[in-house]
């Protein structure tokens, strides 16, 4: 059994090594298969140890109670309703986030003494949670909007920055010396040659910064909200129904991936030649 | 070439300095080099003699020299479009097709007015990737090609302005034997064809032979040109040309002076 097993990984391990392995068809629909397989077995375990009585349901409801839960409230329109208020928090200040970070991360990574300037600054405001500036933002911008999208660009800011200065610093000398051999204007060589080049460092930024933004959003409305997916959650801990919270929690972990899949979906378009370099 | 003695570059006691380590090396001394209008000039040497920096001085990516260096009259201290540049790597932008590649070789629209019309644009670049040979892969993105077909996209940024002169840095020196006998035969075509005035820097003693009208010999530390061959051998030229081996020998013996020559009389 022990020496099969070693058998196994030892294949795995060097089919992952070896370069250009054609996956095959078969393979192929195994990993889809196992991608779902996981899930359903936690799921399925979860609903059987419900049903005998071995989970306490007002503490945790089964799988087909939550389900339950979720398609009413997706029938009622309460979900999409909650749903929709976060997202249209979290899409206003992504977008202000995003571009605060390429715009400072792009003037720090050009001009070095912005950057030295910066970096202290930056540096202390950047590992305090974002959760930790929602009463603080409240207390400036009042208990409305602004303060949650203040929150969500701002933790949108840092990933964004951080990235897009990487990326523009690690653009290659050569292709700069290029461009100066053929007499380009500053402003065509940082859109035409900087910027392109730093684009797959920029997207990894925005990318962790859509995740980052979608948590905020959760947090921010979790400590003080009416309305949107967070408030659902905390309102429904303080009526005590489990399975409202659950099923806000699962909607948010389903949105978060949504979000992800959509924005990998516009980097392959965008990175088109990056992709294809790989 | 009818006014094939016209002078276009002009070097007069150029020297420059390199600081490294808080010492100075001197890379370049005393260097004298005239160039005629549409002529093919090879600079050969050992690697570190400081050919690939005259080669930097002329296309203006080296400003801290001292003596003079005059094109068309006028002093290098930047570069030019009028100086086409082909550095050893392709350096192709990976974001760009090779159409756009070839394209972002054009002056900017701001400073020329007529090129700024799209359709003259489209029509330049095309022509230039006929040039070269690549008028069936403008659309493809340039780790799509080969080595040999990526140096070509980036000949043809380098002449879509059509320079009076055209600098190539170890062009073909990351390809393989063949690609580069190819690309030579490439080159003295559009030399042919575009009457460019070339000077391509080599450590290929046989390239600089078939390609060069004229070929200046540098030796190193610091570097100096050691000997100007000139280079009769008729076009187009046959590697076997009795003449030619001549040419090659005296350039080889020129840098080994112990050259093994009983290989060479079996022919």
């Amino acid at each position: 059994m022990y020496s099969s097993c070693l058998r196994y990984l030892r294949g795995e391990m060097y089919m992952s090594f070896k370069m250009n392995t054609k996956i095959s068809h078969f393979d192929k629909r195994l990993n889809i298969l196992l991608m779902f397989l996981t899930p359903v077995v936690i799921v399925a375990a979860w609903q059987i140890a419900s049903e005998n009585g071995k989970i306490n349901a007002s503490v945790l409801p089964s799988p087909f109670t939550i389900g339950g839960t979720l398609a009413s409230m997706a029938q009622s329109g309460e979900l999409f309703q909650h749903l929709s208020v976060s997202l249209l928090r979290v899409i206003k200040g992504y977008l202000v986030g995003c571009l605060l970070g390429i715009t400072a991360g792009t003037l720090m990574g050009l001009i070095r003494k912005f950057e030295s300037a910066m970096t202290l600054v930056f540096g202390i405001i950047r590992p305090i949670p974002i959760i930790a500036w929602v009463p603080i933002l409240i207390l400036w911008m009042g208990i409305d909007e602004s303060s949650k999208v203040t929150v969500i660009a701002f933790g949108t800011f840092f990933p964004v920055m951080l990235n897009t200065v990487y990326g523009i610093q690690s653009t290659d000398k050569k292709y700069l010396e290029v461009a100066y051999s053929l007499e380009k204007s500053p402003a065509r060589i940082l859109l035409r040659v900087i910027f392109p080049s730093a684009l797959p460092a920029i997207f990894t930024g925005i990318r962790i910064g859509l995740g980052i933004a979608w948590m905020s959003v959760v947090g921010a409305e979790l400590i003080a909200a009416s309305s949107g997916i967070g408030y659902l959650i905390s309102y429904a801990g303080q009526l005590s129904q489990p399975d409202v919270m659950l099923a806000g929690v699962i909607s948010i972990g389903i949105v978060g991936l949504l979000l992800d899949i959509l924005l990998r979906a516009v980097e392959r378009l965008v990175l088109k030649w990056n992709i294809t370099s790989k | 070439m009818t006014d094939a003695n016209k002078e276009i570059l002009e070097i007069k006691n150029l020297n420059i300095n390199f600081t490294i380590d808080s010492g100075m090396l001197q890379v370049l001394n005393n260097i004298n080099l005239t160039i005629s209008k549409g002529e093919f000039i090879c600079i050969v040497g050992a690697s570190g003699c400081g050919k690939s920096t005259l080669l930097r001085i002329i296309g203006g990516l080296e400003q801290d020299y001292t003596g003079s260096c005059l094109f068309k009259g006028q002093e290098v201290r930047k570069p030019s479009v009028d100086r086409g540049f082909v550095f050893q790597e392709s350096r192709l932008f990976p974001w760009l097709t090779v159409e756009k590649n070839v394209e972002f070789g054009l002056r900017d629209a701001s400073e020329e007015k007529q090129n700024n019309n799209l359709k003259s644009k489209r029509k330049t670049v095309r022509q230039h990737l006929e040039l070269v040979g690549l008028e069936n892969f403008g659309k493809a993105y340039p780790n799509q090609l080969s080595g040999g077909m990526q140096q070509r996209a980036s000949i043809a940024r380098a002449l879509v302005n059509n320079p009076d002169m055209l600098l190539l840095d170890e062009p073909f020196g990351a390809l393989d034997a063949f690609t580069r006998i190819n690309m030579q035969q490439e080159i003295l075509k559009i030399w042919h064809k575009e009457k460019t005035t070339m000077i391509l820097v080599t450590h290929d003693i046989d390239e600089a032979v078939y390609l060069a009208d004229r070929v200046v010999l540098m030796s190193q530390r610091p570097g100096t040109i050691k000997r100007i061959v000139k280079n009769d051998v008729p076009r187009p030229r046959n590697r076997k040309n009795p003449e030619y081996t001549k040419i090659r020998n005296e350039i080889f013996e020129e840098f080994f002076s112990e050259f093994e020559t009983d290989i060479e009389y079996f022919i």
